[in-house]
């Protein structure tokens, strides 16, 4: 290490490739640059979210085609059917997996693992994590926790199959089902090395945004891609250790019978060891982290999304300190809330009305982030790139998921609404589409920087239209399913007399559902197709961005920059139709008289 | 190896400091996690108390003594003696392995006295939170070993290469910053858990 080189000489080893020789072991799989492993946390990402697309295509075809046999279905999988029907421990057991691997893997490690590693370095100037080993180790690790929950999806007793939430008893005892043997056993395992992936990750981020701005990068100037991602990991730390507590006592319940959650319980009269245990704890425990993880999912997605309508419609963000003292205020609050999702445990109806209170306080910040949003666009002249109308879908989504948490955190409400479809349509609009847009917008807006090449833009808004329309047409009529009592996590609804008029709007779900699972493959064939074969990006700044990701080379190397790390001089949101030059002015630009006179652009 | 200017070089140091206070920051929710678990399940009876092992009450004085070596170890480090900090290092290894001892002596003893890890949960929190406490602890001896034994080897490089010295006594420098923050943690960690369970046990 040679410390004294600055200059010259530091110079020109960085711009001769700038590091020692990589074979490609090194710079494709046990890679330390941080672009490369948020390339791989995409990659992976991606055949996971095929899995739990699937997953949830084949317990939709359950539910609109209860009394047909799929012989078909049964030849593949061969494990979950019988007789051509699908069981109802698989049916369980898919959408516990279909709920884990969406929510966890895609939606928390590569949502966030993509961005944070791609854009933070980038985007605050730094050559790479504060610490690239202990990154690569992050993936490393959720790379394992993948494996190990794989191979619970082969296991011949059946994966986990008590719910995403792995509520004991069901989860812990394998009398109440065959996943909650083999199947739970490697789901915790599983957990416990993502956690840790996860804890790398996020510490990682948050010493890196806090340690390794450039020159003239202040918080205040960072953009709200930054901002976001690093809240993210904020709360990811504070919330993970507890999921890890709450999984080591069920872990104990599990295996050593020990009685933290299991009360008396008896199955076929006969009683089992456990005593004095309280099932509503292990609630209290997986809610406080459950709750700031839907955060963890959305946040990241907030943050590119102010990003991208900024730069499309050529308007500084509306409001920028608002957006992060609204992030502040999601952040502080997430902490406080947990509890509604618990409304029904019987708990004291002074505390419910705390718990309701804080959840519909967490309306008023969010608020403030689609006000923003719409102020932002407001009379914008809007350029529609295939990332600008996912960003305007992610708004759509968000807002009418939104509208239904507030009916949901009433706790008078929320009595008759919790466990129905009502809640299902809630989230997986607010978070499921929302943050599946969020990642999209950032995959389509950052693809030249990640590929040097341009995604196909008219398989971009088919890819669009299609998911956006059917992502309504799944999720709008469970509003009504769950108004009228229909329950979650039932296998037949064809045995219930009160559900049965219900039946065609399950096929309408079913098909629509079916339609936008297959409509995926044109965003995946549409993404490899590009990354080989796609348009040239021969512009260093193609969108006509500010921030800092744009002053790299077009296929930046290990290190970023070619030179000198870049001065930042301004926030990231100059964007406007100056008096003369283009309607953007990068970080980079030195602030002129006029600037610091005035003071507006760089204290907004 | 990339050739970076000094001062990118200079903040690369300050962030490891940083990350670990935040890695130390993830590890006290998972005990705060743990505890205030403990707390509600108390509340809700059926709660059978009984004496902290006397095992514990010398652990928690031989983990006292270990953070003072871990200072001697690092501060050493930092002035350059490298003999006196091999063996501070020595040393709190010695005193953290005795620790694990007296706390395993101490679950034995509650074995004996009929306080079982699959009995009432008052038993089982205390198991489990001591428990990991000192897996917490076993980890950062295992790290110490590896300071440990680049310390050792300092010895061995020749007199004339004063760079490579210089070079490997600056990543020590770092390495044993890094541990004894870690150390002194688990230290208050334990002093935390300790005065929890005492007071928890005998009110
Ligand atoms: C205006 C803000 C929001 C309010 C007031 C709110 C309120 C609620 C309430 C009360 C529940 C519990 C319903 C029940 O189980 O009976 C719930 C469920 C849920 N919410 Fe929200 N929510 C809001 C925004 C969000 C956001 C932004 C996300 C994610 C990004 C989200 C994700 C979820 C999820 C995943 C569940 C269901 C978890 C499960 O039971 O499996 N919510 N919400
Ligand atoms: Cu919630």
């Amino acid at each position: 290490m040679v410390t004294s080189a600055t200059g010259e000489h530091a110079l020109s080893m960085i711009g001769a490739g700038g590091h020692h020789k990589e074979t490609f072991i090194t710079k494709y799989i046990f890679s330390t640059d941080h672009k490369m492993i948020g390339k791989q946390f995409l990659f992976t990402g991606m055949a996971w979210a095929v899995i739990g697309g699937l997953f949830s295509v084949l317990f939709r075809v359950q539910l609109a085609w209860p009394d047909e046999t799929f012989p078909f279905l049964e030849q593949i999988f061969s494990n979950w059917f019988d007789e051509g029907h699908m069981t109802p421990e698989a049916y369980y057991a898919l959408v516990t997996m279909h709920g884990t691997i969406m929510v966890f893997f895609v939606l928390t490690a590569s949502l966030s693992g993509t961005f944070a590693n791609f854009l933070i370095p980038l985007q605050i100037g730094a050559r790479d994590m504060a610490s690239p080993i202990m990154n690569a180790l992050s993936y490393w690790l959720f790379v394992l926790s993948s494996l190990i929950m794989l191979a619970s999806i082969f296991l011949p007793t059946g994966m986990a199959s008590a719910g995403w939430t792995i509520y004991p008893p069901l989860s812990i005892l394998p009398q109440a089902s065959s996943g909650s043997g083999m199947g739970m056993t490697l789901w915790l395992v599983s957990m416990v090395f993502f956690i840790a992936s996860q804890l790398l990750a996020g510490i990682n981020y948050i010493s890196t945004v806090l340690n390794l701005r450039t020159k003239g990068m202040l918080m205040t100037r960072m953009p709200l891609t930054v901002w976001a991602l690093f809240f993210t990991a904020v709360v990811g730390l504070l919330s993970f250790p507890v999921l890890f507590s709450a999984a080591v006592l069920l872990v104990f319940d599990k295996g050593l019978g020990t009685s933290f959650y299991l009360s008396d319980i008896f199955i076929g009269g006969k009683a089992l060891g456990y005593s004095g245990g309280n099932a509503i704890l292990f609630q209290h425990l997986f809610w406080f982290l459950g709750h700031p993880e839907v955060y963890i999912v959305i946040l990241p997605a907030m943050g590119i999304v102010s990003e991208i309508l900024s730069i499309s419609s050529r308007k500084p963000v509306f409001g920028y300190k608002a957006m992060i003292l609204s992030l502040l205020g999601i952040v502080v609050l997430s902490f406080l809330v947990w509890a509604h999702h618990m409304f029904v445990t019987g708990m004291n109806p002074f505390l419910g009305s705390v718990f309701a209170l804080f959840t519909l306080l967490i309306a008023v910040p969010s608020s403030v982030k689609v006000f923003n949003w719409l102020t932002t666009i407001w009379r914008g002249n809007i350029k529609m790139t295939v990332a600008a109308v996912f960003s305007l879908g992610f708004v759509s989504m968000f807002i009418s998921g939104g509208l239904t948490g507030i009916w949901l955190g009433n706790a008078t409400v929320d009595i008759q609404l919790h466990d129905t479809y009502f809640v299902i349509g809630h989230f997986h609009l607010v978070m499921g589409v929302a943050a599946f847009f969020g990642m999209f917008a950032g995959i389509y807006h950052w693809f030249p920087k990640m590929f040097g090449r341009f995604m196909n833009e008219t398989l971009g808004y088919i890819h669009f239209f299609i998911t956006f329309i059917g992502g309504y047409l799944i999720f709008w009529p469970m509003h009504y399913l769950g108004m009228s009592g229909v329950p979650r996590r039932y296998y037949d609804f064809n045995e219930f007399h009160a559900f049965n008029e219900y039946h065609d709007m399950n096929l309408l779900i079913s098909v629509s559902a079916i339609v936008v699972f297959a409509a995926q493959f044109i965003f995946v064939i549409n993404f490899f197709y590009s990354m080989k074969k796609g348009r040239k990006s021969t512009e260093l700044n193609p969108w006509k961005a500010n921030t800092l990701e744009w002053t790299t080379p077009i296929e930046p190397g290990h290190g970023n920059w070619l030179g000198e790390l870049p001065t930042v001089y301004r926030w990231p949101y100059d964007y406007s139709k100056f008096e003369e030059g283009p309607d953007f002015i990068p970080q980079t630009v030195p602030l002129t008289e006029a600037d610091i006179e005035s003071d507006k652009r760089l204290l907004h | 190896m990339m050739v970076y200017p000094i001062s990118e070089k200079y903040n690369q140091q300050k962030a490891h400091r940083f990350t670990m206070y935040l890695a130390l920051m993830s590890i006290t929710m998972a005990f705060a996690g743990l505890t205030s678990a403990y707390l509600v399940r108390k509340g809700a009876g059926n709660w059978v108390n009984f004496p902290m092992p006397v095992e514990f009450y010398t652990s928690t004085v031989i983990l006292l003594i270990s953070s003072a070596t871990m200072h001697v170890a690092h501060i050493s480090n930092k002035k350059g003696h490298p003999k006196m900090a091999t063996l501070g290092l020595l040393v709190t290894i010695a005193l953290g392995l005795l620790f694990a001892f007296f706390q395993y002596k101490g679950w034995q003893d509650l074995n004996f006295s009929g306080i079982y890890i699959d009995g009432n949960p008052a038993g089982s929190f205390f198991y489990v939170i001591t428990g990991l406490h000192a897996a917490h602890v076993l980890g950062g001896i295992a790290f110490l070993l590896v300071a440990l034994f680049r310390s050792y080897r300092l010895f061995f490089i020749k007199k004339e290469s004063t760079t490579i010295i210089n070079k490997k006594g600056e990543a020590l420098k770092v390495r044993t910053d890094l541990l004894s923050m870690y150390w002194h943690f688990m230290d208050f960690l334990w002093v935390y858990i300790f005065l929890f369970l005492f007071f928890n046990l005998n009110h």
